[in-house]
């Protein structure tokens, strides 16, 4: 069995995508599309990765990658932001808060796959 | 403000009533010769010497300063002040004596050139803030990222299982199906908004141009019972509400003025603020209710024969303007900051207390000021306060009782086109010259 990777999502049909993608390529695949309890997912499934997006019902991805990089057990989990603002003070903040990378939708599923095998070995 | 043009109508106004200049000059305490000098536009005037005259000229402060020319002054020291060409601010009352038709043109130039601004300004506000294109630019790239991925997958990845095949083509047609709706949604926006149906103003002057339209006073809400419905109505059928916020910010004055209309009923508030010269701490007291609720009770109160004007400006802790009702003579900055020394700011720095000063306006205009700040939500500890702060603004005429005023706060517009150039609270330079006798 892969390595996991906990996908934080709400758009059912990326997360489909992206699920069958990291499958495909060995990683053991878990979603939550909800960012209220976001945090207390990531603490329970304590996953190799963490996708996280940035807009998400009930709570900003960027609130919970801060309580994430604010939590010794989950300061160095890497995780990749993925958001539709590719503005450059949103790059900023990602930055700021901790993101090991940023990325724009949309985006390639090479690109995908390399970001995620730049964060972890699988 | 247009000294020059004061020292004009004082002649003008004593000539029209038959009135010796040595007469004049008796009954106000000055001599003659100042007084030809003030009449000539020689000497600045202002202050008790101004209202003393307008009294003796039964006429007003605000007239003696504003003729039709005060508009004019006023939007050409704008003019100057959006320049980097060195112009001659000081000047402007002659140009506009010797020039006038250029003056006009100037003026109506400038006023062109400010709303083209604010056009420019809303729709590069409403693009960079404006909600529902945040979103449906959002949920565009959702889409764009789902069809992407998937049919990237469906392309290079051979071998993948019917069912999961039937998915993905699924999935593919109804996110392109969103995504086609949102860019029909989106073209229909855009061609909104280039026909003007969407109007780049912001929310706040949509709602002001609502409560200018009325000219401040809602009839309908003074009915002992208005229902939900018939406010509703008003703002429906309002044209100059066309966005939400406007609406909102509409609706929410409107059920404020049914509560007020219900615990300070028109004709008995109307019949004790005249008793009491409207003085909005007798009236809060005698209704037993707050000073805040008074103010703007005074302000949007139907017309009523033989009662004053009244003008009103309210912020909040940022000192953003949320509400704001002109009086003439009062100049209230449509944009930007206001003068830091207004009592509506000192009032936020001392919520629960109220305040009153007189204050004296660089043209010499008097006016009565009362603020008061107000908490508008019990924050918890550590919350920050949720407060508003309000000013009642009231001219101080000929006919108030100038031995008992307190000597006047000056105060300005803003300090852009305020002439004191000494004032300790000066934010920027004035681009007014200080040639303006008497203000420092």
């Amino acid at each position: 069995m892969g390595k996991q990777v906990l996908l934080i999502e709400d758009e059912p049909n990326i997360i489909e995508a992206i699920s069958f993608l990291l499958k495909h390529d060995g990683w053991s695949v878990t979603s939550h599309s909800d960012g209220a309890d976001a945090v207390d997912v990531v603490r329970t499934c304590k996953p190799d990765l963490v996708i996280l997006d940035v807009m998400l019902p009930n709570r900003s991805g960027y609130d919970i990658l801060q309580d994430l990089r604010g939590d010794d057990a989950t300061a160095n989990l890497p995780i990749l932001m993925l958001t539709a603002k590719g503005q450059a003070k949103d790059r900023e903040i990602a930055k700021k808060h901790g993101a090991d990378i940023y990325m724009t939708k949309p985006f390639s599923n090479r690109e995908m796959l390399d970001a995620v095998r730049g964060l972890v070995t699988p | 403000m247009a000294q020059s043009l004061i020292g004009n109508r004082i002649r003008a106004r004593r000539e029209a009533l038959n009135m010796k200049q040595a007469h004049l000059a008796r009954a106000v305490g000055i001599s003659a010769s100042y007084l030809n000098l003030i009449e000539h536009n020689r000497r600045g005037i202002a202050g008790k010497i101004l209202l003393d005259i307008a009294g003796c000229l039964k006429t007003s402060i605000t007239s003696l300063q504003q003729g039709a020319e005060a508009t004019l002054v006023l939007a050409l020291q704008q003019a100057a002040a959006n320049t980097d060409a060195k112009v001659e601010v000081n000047r402007i009352e002659e140009m506009i004596g010797r020039f006038p038709g250029w003056a006009n043109l100037v003026a109506e130039l400038q006023k062109k050139s400010a709303r083209l601004e604010r056009n420019v300004e809303g729709l590069s506000d409403r693009l960079t803030y404006d909600p529902y294109l945040a979103e449906s630019l959002h949920e565009m790239l959702s889409n764009v990222t789902a069809i992407r991925s998937t049919a990237a997958i469906l392309h290079d990845m051979p071998g993948i299982e019917p069912a999961q095949q039937a998915r993905f083509h699924t999935n593919l047609h109804n996110e392109s199906r969103r995504l086609s709706d949102i860019s029909q949604a989106l073209v229909s926006y855009f061609d909104q908004m280039a026909s003007g149906e969407i109007s780049p103003s912001t929310p706040l002057d949509e709602f002001e141009a609502f409560l200018a339209e009325r000219e401040y006073s809602i009839p309908e809400m003074e009915p002992e019972t208005v229902t939900d419905a018939t406010i509703d109505s008003i703002v429906k059928e309002a044209a100059t509400l066309t966005s939400q916020a406007a609406k909102t910010s509409a609706s929410e004055f409107l059920h404020q003025s049914r509560t007020e209309a219900v615990l300070l009923p028109l004709k008995a508030f109307a019949k004790t603020a005249k008793q009491v010269d409207y003085a909005p701490d007798k009236l809060a007291s005698h209704f037993e209710t707050d000073m805040a609720t008074v103010f703007r009770r005074l302000a949007f109160l139907p017309r009523q024969n033989g009662a004053p004007l009244f003008g009103l400006v309210s912020c909040d802790i940022s000192g953003a303007v949320t509400l704001r009702k002109p009086l003439p003579g009062f100049a209230l900055p449509r944009y930007g900051a206001a003068c830091p020394l207004w009592p509506l700011f000192q009032s936020i720095v001392q919520p629960g207390l109220a305040l009153q000063f007189a204050l004296e306006m660089p043209g010499g205009g008097l006016f009565r000021a009362y603020a008061c700040c107000r908490r508008l939500a019990v924050a918890g500890f550590n919350q920050p306060q949720i407060l508003q702060a309000s000013m009642l603004l009231r001219e101080i005429t000929p006919q108030d009782d100038a031995a008992g005023l307190e000597a006047p706060v000056p105060v300005g517009p803003t300090c852009r086109i305020c002439p004191r150039q000494t004032c300790q609270a000066r934010r920027e330079p004035t681009i007014l010259a200080t040639r303006e006798a008497g203000i420092v």
